[in-house]
């Protein structure tokens, strides 16, 4: 149970133990003391001697003492209850003023103590969620401050090799692209520098079939062309990612279209929306692509599988969160290409440019949302789009 | 036991605390003053009701002697500062092989002997003929009121090697006060000795 508790409660529970046990003497003193004085001139036999005593004293001189000694034995009667409760009052008010110094002194020193360590948890908490500008003014002392410089000391090393590593990632996109780009040029050019050598070597040879041939090279050269064209045009796309233009808009209503866009008489296509969905600052267009490029992937998915496809389009709100997810029951995605399914130019389609992902993900990035993906063969998938509101 | 004892301590100095910190009363008040005039001067008769309680009885028949001050402030409405400010001091004693009561007056300067507790009591708790202010120094539209408040002295005791003991432990630290309601300076001037004004 103890180890529960803060370190506050731990110290203050500690220091009231001490004192506890320091103040049992003084206690038990106390109580004889009171024990003592409660015994003495209450007995009315005495009283009644010491009179009689003065009544029966011979001499001026036996009189004054035997009057002095009844007079003492009342005087300690009367006073003993005030000296009591005097007593005992300054004991409480002495014992309830060390309990309160004691205990804020306590608490003082253990906000000095927990202040730092607070700090630095928060600061852990900035750094899970991302950010390393979550240096520690360091104000403490002995040993707290060489935990802090070590905190700080680690958020730098970590700021260097996250730098490092985003470099390192940038390194190996444009290793990627260079080796993709590579691979999709190198492709059509070997059908065009075949076809090209057919031409040439029929056209050297005079052969009486040139017109048939010069038809179908043309016809490849152009079709590659044509193929490397498109290649072009999807790279200079995601290149060329324009900056969104926020407005309010509903994300059932920007469902709700690309529904119609995408039914099918091939598979069925369901919209499960929750209703009264707050507005959110997006870029309709760009978000009506995005969530095409999800559809259309769900679409292809049933190709593979073979059975009925089915796709379920929801809606749906968790807090501040609003989610909308496309699910499916096509072929799925193996874990393997899940972890490669948003790096740009990977693709398992054989006309596949590898950018539609990449695209969609990007697009919900900068429209302020996150993407998810679950999936499993055989099974499905399940893309969820998330966005915050700032509504509660 | 111990701790029972010592728990019933507590609680009975809690209770004393609290009475301390608490209820500015203690049941001990003084009665209407009464004005009179006498040799041209403005006296006051006031009585201190209940002031001598029980434990304090106790202490005055143990030999101890119980000293008792008055202070009566004569204001005038709209000065901060009193225009007079009488002093007087009481003293009661109990001599134990005379078996009389003695109270000492300053106001006049004198000693009376009384055989029974509650008349020498009496006589200590009353100020009696107090002479406060001149006639002289009022004035006709002037208005006044008297502040009066008693407090209990410390005194030595012979049982505690002659150690001075704070006697308003037993009117729990609460002086009995009182502050008349203004009268016209006129009202005393046109009456005439031996009558209220």
């Amino acid at each position: 149970m103890m180890k529960n508790l803060s370190i506050r409660t731990k110290t203050l529970f500690l220091l009231f133990t001490m004192l506890l046990l320091a103040a049992l003497p003084l206690i038990a003193y106390s109580v004889a003391t009171m024990k003592g004085l409660s015994r003495l001139g209450w007995d009315r036999d005495i009283e009644a001697t010491l009179e009689q005593s003065l009544q029966q004293a011979a001499t001026a001189s036996d009189k004054e003492n035997a009057a002095v000694s009844l007079m003492k034995y009342r005087q300690i009667h009367a006073l003993k209850q005030g000296i009591t409760d005097q007593v005992l009052t300054v004991s409480l008010l002495y014992f309830g003023i060390i309990i309160f110094l004691s205990l804020s002194a306590g608490w003082f020193f253990t906000t000095r103590i927990t202040r730092p360590l607070r700090q630095l948890t928060e600061a852990t908490k900035r750094i899970a969620a991302d950010n390393l500008d979550a240096t520690l003014i360091n104000q403490a002392g002995g040993e707290m401050a060489h935990l802090i410089d070590s905190f700080n000391k680690m958020i730098k090393d970590l700021k260097i090799a996250r730098e490092q590593h985003r470099l390192n990632e940038r390194r190996s996109a444009w290793r990627l692209v260079a080796r993709t780009l590579a691979h999709e040029i190198k492709n059509p050019l070997t059908p065009i520098r075949l076809s090209t050598e057919r031409l040439y070597e029929k056209f050297l040879g005079k052969s009486p079939d040139f017109p048939e041939v010069i038809q179908s090279t043309t016809q490849t050269i152009l079709s590659e062309i044509a193929n490397l064209e498109r290649l072009v045009n999807a790279f200079h796309q995601y290149a060329k990612f324009p900056d969104p233009m926020l407005k309010l808009e509903s994300l059932n209503s920007i469902a709700e279209e690309c529904t119609t866009l995408y039914k099918h008489p091939d598979y069925d296509l369901d919209l499960r929306l929750c209703p009264a969905l707050p507005l959110l600052p997006l870029d309709r267009g760009q978000m009506r692509q995005a969530l095409g490029n999800l559809l259309k992937n769900a679409a292809q998915s049933f190709e593979k599988n073979g059975q009925r496809g089915r796709i379920i389009l929801t809606t749906a709100r968790e807090d501040n969160r609003i989610r909308l997810s496309v699910q499916d029951n096509g072929c799925g995605i193996s874990e393997e290409n899940r972890k490669q399914l948003f790096q740009p130019y990977f693709t398992t389609k054989p006309q596949g440019s590898g950018l539609g992902l990449p695209l969609t993900e990007r697009i919900v990035n900068v429209n302020g949302g996150r993407i998810f993906c679950e999936s499993s063969e055989e099974k499905g998938s399940l893309f969820t789009l998330e966005f915050k509101t700032a509504e509660t | 036991m111990n701790f029972i004892f010592s728990l019933l301590l507590a609680a009975r100095s809690l209770t004393f605390v609290t009475t301390l910190l608490g209820n500015n009363e203690n049941g001990i008040r003084f009665s209407e003053p009464l004005f009179l005039i006498h040799q041209e001067s403005v006296a006051l008769h006031c009585l201190l009701q209940d002031g001598m309680t029980p434990e304090l009885r106790d202490i005055v028949r143990s030999g101890i002697v119980v000293p008792l001050y008055f202070y009566i402030d004569l204001k005038k409405e709209g000065d901060g500062q009193p225009l007079t400010r009488t002093f007087i001091e009481h003293r009661l004693k109990f001599d134990l092989l005379k078996q009389q009561f003695a109270v000492f007056g300053n106001c006049p300067p004198e000693t009376t002997f009384f055989s029974s507790m509650d008349s020498a009591c009496s006589a200590f708790c009353t100020l009696n003929d107090c002479r406060i202010v001149m006639l002289s120094d009022l004035s006709d539209n002037g208005r006044y009121s008297i502040e009066l408040f008693a407090v209990l002295g410390r005194t030595p005791v012979r049982a505690l090697d002659n150690k001075d003991v704070d006697l308003m432990y037993y009117w729990d630290f609460k002086r009995p006060f009182i502050r008349t309601d203004p009268l016209l300076g006129r009202s005393f001037l046109q009456t005439r000795s031996g009558k209220q004004p």
